[in-house]
């Protein structure tokens, strides 16, 4: 039974792609042949709530982000009752995305909190996106 | 009136295409998930600059209209990640030298290739590991459009030529009459 977290907090959700002629396409391989998505992003409502990120919760962010060659400039934590998901680089999908305060974060971790059977839930670690985050390529 | 961008990116992606195996291809600065190695990397543009002081201005006395010759060269970086990546852009290097198939790949869209420079060894470590990486400078010769069509001037001409001279007693004439 996990927490009943009382607030709907709008996630979206991208589908896995690859480059297609080296432009980005959302989609899947099925037998050998891509197969582009609908849509390049749903969104999913969860219960949860969000809170400004701990100490141990920036320098966590900053280690996953400088390893992957971003700059951490802010960070917020979302917890929820359902899962969530940090980017997949076998798929390449991107990770989900939360609005805090006016911004949005994207998901770097995600951990399952299930000690305590009542007080189960997701726990997810967010890096803020820069405003501009189109596509920047000519 | 612009860079013929879409038909560099055509060319360049065909002949990276055909001249690479195994590697993914994605043009730069997309803002998405970054790929697994191998893969190459183009940048399209780097820099872009006029050929020759100036645009050569053709006249077409039928049509009173000039055709600028905007020829322009534009810079192009290649960059290769993961094993075989030196080996990936020498042979690229190599296959520009091959006319038939240049011809398939940069000739037909009046774009024209070389590389001036030399394929770099950038290999270094990411995380705890080496990773072999390289780069390579082309240079794409092409010409400006306006959206494909030639860039054209309309100066205008002038058709009469209206004159007088007080002092010589000859009154306001317009030629031709």
């Amino acid at each position: 039974m996990p927490v009943n977290f009382p607030s709907d907090i709008t996630v979206t959700r991208f589908s896995a792609g690859d480059y297609i002629d080296g432009v980005w396409t959302a989609g899947a391989w099925v037998d050998d042949e891509f197969v582009p998505a609908d849509d390049e992003s749903t969104t999913v409502t969860v219960h949860g709530n969000i809170q400004d990120p701990s100490n141990s919760d920036v320098r966590t962010a900053e280690a996953i982000c400088r390893a992957a060659g971003k700059t951490l400039i802010g960070a917020a934590v979302l917890r929820c009752n359902e899962p969530v998901y940090a980017d997949d680089p076998d798929t390449l999908r991107p990770a989900d995305r939360f609005p805090f305060e006016g911004r949005t974060y994207a998901i770097i971790k995600v951990t399952h909190r299930s000690t305590l059977p009542a007080l189960a839930h997701y726990r997810a670690l967010g890096a803020l996106i820069a405003a501009n985050t189109e596509d920047a390529s000519l | 009136m612009s860079l013929p961008i879409d038909a560099i990116k055509a060319a360049l992606l065909a002949w990276v295409q055909d001249a690479s195996t195994g590697f993914k291809i994605l043009f730069a600065d997309q803002n998405r998930p970054a790929p697994g190695t191998p893969h190459i990397v183009i940048n399209t543009a780097l820099t872009s600059r006029r050929i020759g002081l100036d645009d050569e201005a053709i006249w077409d006395a039928d049509d009173a209209v000039s055709t600028l010759a905007a020829h322009r060269r534009v810079s192009v970086s290649l960059q290769a990640f993961g094993a075989g990546a030196v080996a990936a852009l020498t042979g690229l290097q190599d296959a520009l030298e091959y006319p038939t198939l240049y011809a398939g790949w940069f000739s037909g869209d009046s774009l024209a290739a070389h590389t001036p420079g030399e394929v770099r060894n950038l290999s270094g470590m990411l995380g705890s590991r080496y990773e072999q990486r390289a780069q390579m400078d082309v240079v794409v010769t092409c010409l400006n459009t306006d959206d494909g069509d030639p860039l054209t001037d309309d100066p205008g001409y002038f058709d009469a030529l209206t004159y007088d001279s007080p002092a010589l007693g000859i009154l306001d004439t317009t030629i031709p009459e």
